[in-house]
């Protein structure tokens, strides 16, 4: 190597990756002065970048933080950290709950690895944001309505169920939308910067139909509202704000737009000659939309297709969307088969391919055990292992080329 | 005895598949060595059943055995290597190829990235060995046709490894294994 790497990087982007782990470990720079037998006055210096840290002791500093070296010295892409951002916009749920800082920080660093990986290969995310929509001068469930219809019309998806919610806002807005564990009261998490662009978080442990919701939901905290860091909670009585009614409203609209769900619903309700609409069929259309029969129901009680109060009289009666769509045969939480983006895992095994990354950097960036990253280059590449053992082939080369304007 | 061996993770996973590290570690005639960032990081294999969960491996019964050694970064040298490294590689990659480099010892790795840098810097590819090497030197010690066949499907299987077109044993390991 021609120059040494901690005489290349900025000592200031370095001190503050080091502070960034040392808070995030819990430790005092007393502490840690103590633990490297160094002044406390050294470690102030080299966090503020005032000094350059020697490879010795980032080895040491790397080890008691439980850190990999590599984590300092590889990250091109340097950002604005968004566990701030979340800080200062949800100053008492931070102090309550560690944790929330946890899924900032997955954010972040999911976002911040998306963005290396298209600068290895030199592949952008192609971008089409829509402009922050105003909302003011009307209730947050006009307004909602409105952009719900706009942003149908702006993606061309028309007034059906959306089939692909997560790699639809990924291909055709441009969206980072990562899966991942959360605390189990949390649906998801949003947060914006100019490097990173819109990222959404979602708590992969949620079922299917949460978990549209919340790409949703989160989705209407991004066209309205870019610059704040959101957190939803699935607790009703934390999303009573006109921002989360309005996210969540927008979401409904999004979801099953009234045109489109008014007219499926015609049909069924045609296509029955005893002239009603069964339990199962709202089940089967819940499923068709992607969201939960509590969602479709309420959506129908709010289009006036069904009685008000349809949801809490059935709920009262010990009906259970679950067991019922079991019974139908129904998977509402059909298996992700990756749980990172598909573009995300397609410029991973690009960059290994081209030999810009090595298989442990694979690993880490898909957050993975080396053979697990194997079988996803398998996968996405040349390669299987067939039933019958050995590997066989068939050609697929991501790095290659098409032409094209 | 010959100069050590420091092995890298995507080696020391494709023996442990092969059930048969003691045998192919011995074979080698050399000090094996794998460094503390390679010890620490968890090393899985697939099971038979594609079904079950993937599995664990404990590398302290070959450590215990003295087959494996662990060892750390020393020194100014070593510890600005690895830290260079550390830029381009993981941990694991880059300590080994730090070690292998300070101190001469033969680097085994299949990690094409690694080999590169490794030959870049040591310009020896002598000190250069892989998985299909270390298999094939152990298997020219009377191992049979058929214990053979079964060590490299259980590569396969476990670890998902073949070695590639361009590794000098690619068609050797093709021969052997069906």
């Amino acid at each position: 190597m021609d120059k040494h790497i901690l005489e290349q990087m900025d000592p200031k982007i370095l001190g503050a990756r080091l502070q960034d782990a040392r808070k995030a470990r819990g430790m005092t720079q007393q502490v840690v002065a103590a633990e490297l037998e160094m002044a406390r006055t050294t470690i102030v210096a080299i966090e503020k970048g005032e000094r350059r840290v020697t490879p010795q002791e980032l080895i040491r500093l790397a080890e008691l933080y439980g850190r990999a070296v590599s984590e300092f010295v590889s990250r091109q892409v340097i950002t604005a950290g968004f566990v701030p951002q979340f800080r200062s916009e949800w100053r008492e749920d931070f102090s309550r709950d560690e944790s929330l800082e946890q899924a900032g920080d997955d954010l972040q660093r999911l976002a911040e690895d998306y963005v290396e990986l298209e600068r290895l290969c030199n592949l952008p995310m192609p971008k089409s944001y829509s402009s922050i929509y105003e909302t003011s001068g009307s209730s947050p469930e006009q307004a909602a309505e409105e952009i719900a219809a706009t942003e149908r019309n702006r993606l061309g998806i028309g007034d059906g169920p959306i089939s692909n919610l997560r790699d639809r806002l990924e291909t055709d807005v441009g969206l980072r939308v990562f899966y991942f564990t959360m605390i189990p009261t949390v649906s998801g998490v949003f947060a914006y910067n100019d490097t990173l662009g819109g990222c959404i978080g979602i708590n992969s442990k949620h079922p299917r139909d949460r978990r549209n919701w919340s790409l949703a939901h989160e989705y209407g905290h991004f066209l309205t509202n870019r610059y704040r860091a959101e957190i939803t909670f699935l607790s009703e009585r934390r999303r009573q704000s006109a921002t989360e009614r309005l996210a969540d409203a927008f979401a409904e609209n999004f979801l099953m737009p009234a045109s489109g769900l008014n007219r499926r619903f015609t049909e069924m309700y045609r296509a029955n000659s005893e002239g009603r609409i069964t339990i199962a069929q709202l089940c089967t259309l819940a499923d068709l939309y992607q969201v939960s029969v509590q969602a479709l129901i309420i959506r129908l009680e709010k289009l006036k297709r069904i009685p008000t109060g349809m949801w809490d009289r059935l709920e009262g009666e010990g009906f259970k969307p679950r067991r019922a769509q079991q019974l139908l045969g129904i998977n509402p939480n059909p298996t992700e088969q990756y749980e990172l983006p598909r573009r995300y895992l397609n410029l991973a095994v690009m960059a290994y391919e081209l030999e810009l990354l090595s298989e442990g950097q694979l690993a880490r960036f898909l957050r993975s055990d080396r053979v697990s990253a194997r079988v996803v280059v398998e996968e996405l590449s040349h390669r299987y292992f067939a039933e019958q053992g050995g590997y066989e082939d068939f050609e697929l080369d991501l790095a290659q080329t098409v032409p094209g304007r | 005895m010959a100069s050590p061996q420091i092995l890298d993770a995507c080696v020391l996973i494709n023996l442990l598949a092969s059930d048969e590290t003691d045998g192919i570690l011995r074979a080698a005639a050399r000090e094996s060595f794998i460094c503390s960032a390679v010890e620490t990081e968890s090393i899985y294999l697939r099971t038979d059943d594609s079904s079950a969960p993937i599995e664990r491996i404990d590398l302290r019964p070959l450590i215990d055995a003295r087959l494996l050694t662990v060892c750390g970064i020393e020194g100014d040298e070593e510890s600005e290597r690895y830290v260079d490294y550390a830029s381009v590689l993981s941990d694991g990659e880059a300590m080994s190829l730090a070690i292998a480099l300070s101190r001469d010892y033969v680097l085994v790795t299949d990690e094409k990235k690694a080999r590169r840098l490794f030959l870049e810097a040591a310009g020896k590819p002598t000190l250069l060995a892989s998985t299909s090497a270390l298999i094939r030197n152990w298997a020219d010690d009377s191992i049979s046709v058929e214990r053979l066949k079964q060590a490299l499907s259980k590569v396969e299987r476990r670890a998902r490894y073949q070695p590639p077109p361009t590794d000098e044993n690619h068609r050797w390991w093709l021969d052997a294994s069906h």
